[in-house]
């Protein structure tokens, strides 16, 4: 009975083990080319500016591009890893994309508020610079909190 | 097979998959065979028992050039395997109460 017991805990130790390397093999898989957050960074920062200071046409031609954009890198990311997570659904990760959004929204917002009602144009640029270098940050911040995550026990 | 654990997940290769996609939202056919270290027919035949339990759902993006096969953990699949390694966990802190009992 005994014996029995000893045997299973070993096979449910290897099992362990078994699901450790899986989910590091995951982890090395996913690492963000080192252009991936540079451009990413620049269509959000792209976005913020031309959403802000453009007019109606302006608005729809940076939509497709935005839009567009984000579907290639994305499809470029999933190619080059043969991975892809949500960013909103990563566990833990996940708090680093969450700021990132707020940053994202009330920097547009506010831009958008200071040219529609004041006039001012350069809290777009400033809004558009803080946009690019968030995303570069906590984009990076994610990627290393994702394969910490994954690298953890399960 | 002791109480709580999965005979589907349990076999290593499939607790393996399960284990590789827990941590993404979908992973592609040739990253999984390639984590697992074996053939594609060995890949594909695992895929197709998790597929069959509904632990897995399998897609084929149209697009241009070769279409890949992505595979996601399902909701069921998720709670099944997540049972599963509590089970484990279960089976070898049992293990370690009954050696101490035992001493």
């Amino acid at each position: 009975m005994e014996s029995n017991s000893v045997r299973d805990a070993h096979e449910a130790q290897a099992a362990l083990n078994a699901i450790e390397g899986a989910r590091a093999s995951a982890a090395e898989r996913l690492t963000s080319p080192w252009w991936y957050h540079p451009i990413l960074g620049l269509l959000a920062a792209g976005f913020v500016v031309s959403y802000t200071l453009g007019g109606v046409w302006v608005m729809l031609i940076v939509s497709v591009v935005y839009f567009g954009g984000l579907g290639i890198l994305m499809g470029s990311y999933k190619k080059r890893t043969g991975m892809w997570i949500n960013g909103l659904k990563a566990g833990r990760a996940s708090w680093w994309t969450l700021p990132l959004a707020v940053i994202m929204i009330a920097g547009m917002g506010g831009a958008y508020y200071l040219h529609a009602d004041r006039g001012l144009d350069w809290p777009a640029w400033v809004a558009g610079i803080i946009v690019f270098v968030a995303v570069n940050i906590f984009g990076r911040r994610f990627d290393v909190a994702l394969r910490s995550q994954l690298r953890q026990r399960a | 097979m002791s109480a709580g654990l999965n005979e589907i997940i349990h076999a290593s290769n499939r607790l393996q998959i399960c284990a590789f996609l827990s941590g993404v939202t979908q992973a592609e056919f040739g990253s999984i065979r390639d984590m697992l270290g074996v053939a594609d027919s060995v890949t594909s035949k695992q895929l197709k028992v998790l597929e069959a339990a509904g632990y897995v759902v399998l897609s084929k993006p149209t697009g241009k050039g070769r279409v890949k096969t992505w595979v996601a953990l399902t909701p069921e699949g998720t709670r099944a395997y997540e049972e599963h390694v509590a089970a484990l966990k279960a089976l070898i802190a049992g293990a370690g109460a009954g050696a101490v009992a035992g001493a």
